[in-house]
């Protein structure tokens, strides 16, 4: 398995350590680049801010992202990764504590690939990460250039 | 001197007049006359005293064209009838002399006047019958010239003139009677007018609704009890006021201004199109009025009558209705208020509560994994019982979510293959449960209508809590059907053959965490019915149980469209 790059999205450490740890657990040995709000989910995908300087083309295979977030919300940056042209084709995956509709029905409006809600059992949340790297990172095939990327 | 001591019998007796006083019979009985009359027809008192008077004056039997009984009859017959006087036209009425002078006719004309005389209770008592002799006068008429003509010639222009008299004399008698008749009808029209008028004031008087009648100057001409009562008058106080006693001061000169404006250009305005004004008491307090105006036609010009309605309590009641709206307007404010709020406190529920647990939950597992050589049988016991903890709580935290949602979401009604839904929920559950052996018998083509989403989620409570509570059972048996109450409505049930329980808590059963079984017995978080009657009642529908220990459970429910095979 190539070394792609995970985008981690999580405000909540308990969150971001129990997801680590289940990539780890399900084998999944990639690159986990983590940003802990809105913000910095952004000025990682678009190198700037912090991440300035960093090569945008090298774009996360996938990013998991929660919703409530400070700063920028999920969704919010969910829809600024859609209308760049850079970004607009990256797999993105809501990961998240909330069932609420509204919340699902604006994810995918938004053009999230996937909504997945996060279960309090362990053993069944380390089966969907598990689960999820296989299918993004191993199964699923993305564009290398994006036509959009060129313009 | 007194009337007492006068002679009346005298007086009559000796009056200068010709009158004869008959009794009011079918005879005419003769009961007195004056001296005069009995010189003038040859007749002595004595002789003609109670005798009828048709007996003592019958019409000359050698005059075949005397009519002077028959008049005389008929006017008397009218004073009966009208107890009012009769003047008849000039008579030819020939009198009998007496025996001792000849005997025979006397040629006599007479002018006669017949009156009643009343007693106290309206009846008649007596007729008088009072004539002139006016012989004299129609011979008198005669042209002096023909005095001195031939007799016979005098005598048949004497006769022609004669008839010529009683000629004039009838169509003058009928004149009278005409005229008697169209009198008799003005004054029963006049009655019948009175009669009206009567009834027309008496309601006016009356009439539940104030009633003023102003002249041109605007001056009460009249006021009815209401209208009194309304402002704390008598009827009579108000009469010939100036209307604006009753408008409040300061609205008095306004007032009188419009009233000029209403006189110049007066048109009907009826109640409701008109204006709402203050009355003003005689103590001086206000209350709100609704006034109707038309303008009445007299012979003193245009008139105005109002109506005038107290709308105190419409007022009263106008305002209340007010508040009420209000008060909901303002329950509806906070009731949408309380409602985002729930909406944010479930949202928060739904993601901030479960972060915690799932941090529990997972670091217990990383505990029990990272450090199962450390950790003795005890301290792995503990912590089985913290995750096993964890995950109840996110599955009650799930059914509340699930439950404030069934409440909130808006309900979007189809029709629903019912039949096929229960089909779907019994497959699910078989998955889920594939060591269990149930036998689910479910009656095909039931049809609802409802809200699938939540129709579903009602099912899966009741599917799944059948499945759980017949798991002792060595045959299993869950029944989905319809049901069709006595008075028509139908509905459906869902019956199962498990361990059932006490109708004695039955009311118990649809509250929120309201359970009849331990945990250890079977597992739940006393949500499900909760969740399941919210989804019922949202549908205009009901639920109820029916149930023993150890014989099975059925749960009956309808919606408010009814389910038809």
């Amino acid at each position: 398995m190539e070394n792609k790059i995970i985008l981690l999205v999580e405000d909540n450490p308990d969150d971001e350590a129990l997801t680590l740890r289940a990539l780890s657990r399900s084998n999944i040995a990639n690159t986990v680049v983590v940003a802990r709000d809105g913000v910095e989910a952004l000025d990682y995908l678009f190198a700037r801010g912090a991440h300035a300087g960093r090569d945008p083309e090298d774009k996360p295979a996938v990013t998991l992202l929660d919703l409530k977030l400070p700063r920028v919300d999920g969704l919010e940056v969910l829809a600024q990764i859609r209308s760049a042209p850079a970004t607009r084709l990256l797999p993105v995956v809501i990961l998240t504590s909330s069932r609420e509709e509204q919340d699902l029905i604006n994810g995918y409006r938004l053009g999230a690939n996937s909504y997945i809600r996060k279960p309090v059992d362990f053993a069944q949340f380390t089966e969907a990460v598990r689960q999820l790297g296989l299918y993004w990172l191993v199964l699923n095939e993305t564009p290398r250039d994006p036509p959009g990327a060129a313009r | 001197m007194t009337h007492g001591d006068l002679d009346f019998e005298r007086l009559f007796r000796d009056a200068p007049a010709l009158l004869l006083v008959l009794q009011a019979d079918a005879q005419f009985t003769i009961l007195d006359a004056t001296d005069a009359y009995l010189r003038a027809t040859f007749t002595e008192r004595t002789r003609i005293v109670n005798r009828g008077l048709f007996d003592v004056f019958p019409d000359n039997p050698d005059d075949h064209s005397a009519t002077g009984t028959r008049n005389l009859r008929a006017s008397l017959q009218r004073v009966m009838a009208r107890r009012a006087p009769d003047t008849m036209a000039v008579q030819k009425y020939d009198v009998r002399r007496p025996d001792s002078t000849g005997g025979g006719f006397e040629e006599r004309f007479w002018s006669p006047v017949n009156s009643p005389v009343l007693a106290s209770d309206g009846h008649i008592r007596y007729i008088i019958h009072r004539v002139e002799d006016v012989t004299d006068y129609v011979r008198g008429s005669l042209p002096e010239a023909v005095q001195h003509e031939p007799s016979d010639a005098v005598e048949r222009r004497n006769q022609a003139l004669e008839r010529e008299i009683l000629q004039r004399s009838r169509e003058l008698d009928a004149l009278n009677r005409n005229l008697q008749q169209i009198n008799e009808a003005l004054n029963a029209e006049i009655a019948e007018r009175k009669r009206a008028q009567n009834w027309l004031s008496e309601l006016l008087r009356s009439a539940p609704d104030g009633i003023i009648i102003v002249d041109r100057e605007g001056r009460v001409v009249l006021a009815n009890d209401q209208a009194g009562l309304h402002f704390g008058y008598t009827p009579e106080e108000l009469m010939g006021q100036p209307i604006e006693v009753l408008v409040p001061d300061k609205q008095r000169r306004v007032h009188a201004k419009h009233r000029a404006g209403y006189i110049s250009t007066p048109r009907r305005r009826n109640m409701g199109e008109g204006l709402e004004l203050l009355g003003q008491r005689k103590d001086g307090s206000f209350f709100p009025v609704e006034i109707s105006l038309s303008p009445i036609e007299t012979a003193e010009g245009f008139w105005v009558a109002g109506i005038i309605h107290d709308i105190t309590q419409r007022k009263q009641e106008t305002e209340q209705i007010r508040r009420l709206n209000e008060d909901l307007r303002r329950h509806t404010v906070e009731l949408e208020a309380a409602n985002r709020e729930l909406e944010a406190f479930s949202y928060s529920v739904s993601h901030d509560l479960r972060a915690p647990l799932r941090s529990i939950d997972g670091f217990s597992q990383a505990l029990l994994e990272d450090y199962a050589a450390q950790l003795d049988q005890t301290a792995r016991d503990h912590l089985a019982r913290v995750r096993a903890a964890t995950q109840r709580m996110g599955v009650l935290i799930d059914d509340l979510l699930e439950l404030s949602r069934v409440t909130r979401s808006e309900l979007h009604p189809e029709a629903i293959d019912f039949s096929a839904l229960a089909e779907s929920i019994a497959d699910e559950l078989r998955h889920t449960h594939p060591a269990r052996q149930v036998k689910v018998d479910i009656e095909p083509g039931l049809q609802a209508t409802g809200d699938g989403r939540l129709l579903r989620i009602a099912l899966t409570n009741l599917l799944s809590n059948a499945w759980k509570f017949t798991e002792p059972r060595p045959i299993a048996r869950i029944e989905v059907g319809r049901y069709v109450a006595e008075d028509g409505r139908s509905g459906f049930f869902v019956r199962d053959n498990g361990v059932g329980f006490n109708m004695a808590y039955a009311h118990k059963l649809f509250g929120a965490f309201q359970r009849l079984h331990t945990a250890n017995e079977f597992p739940g978080t006393g949500i499900g019915l909760a969740t399941v009657q919210r989804i019922v009642q949202r549908h205009g529908g009901r639920i109820w149980t029916e149930a023993a220990v150890d014989a099975g459970a059925s749960f009956f429910f309808t919606l408010r469209s009814e389910a038809s095979s």
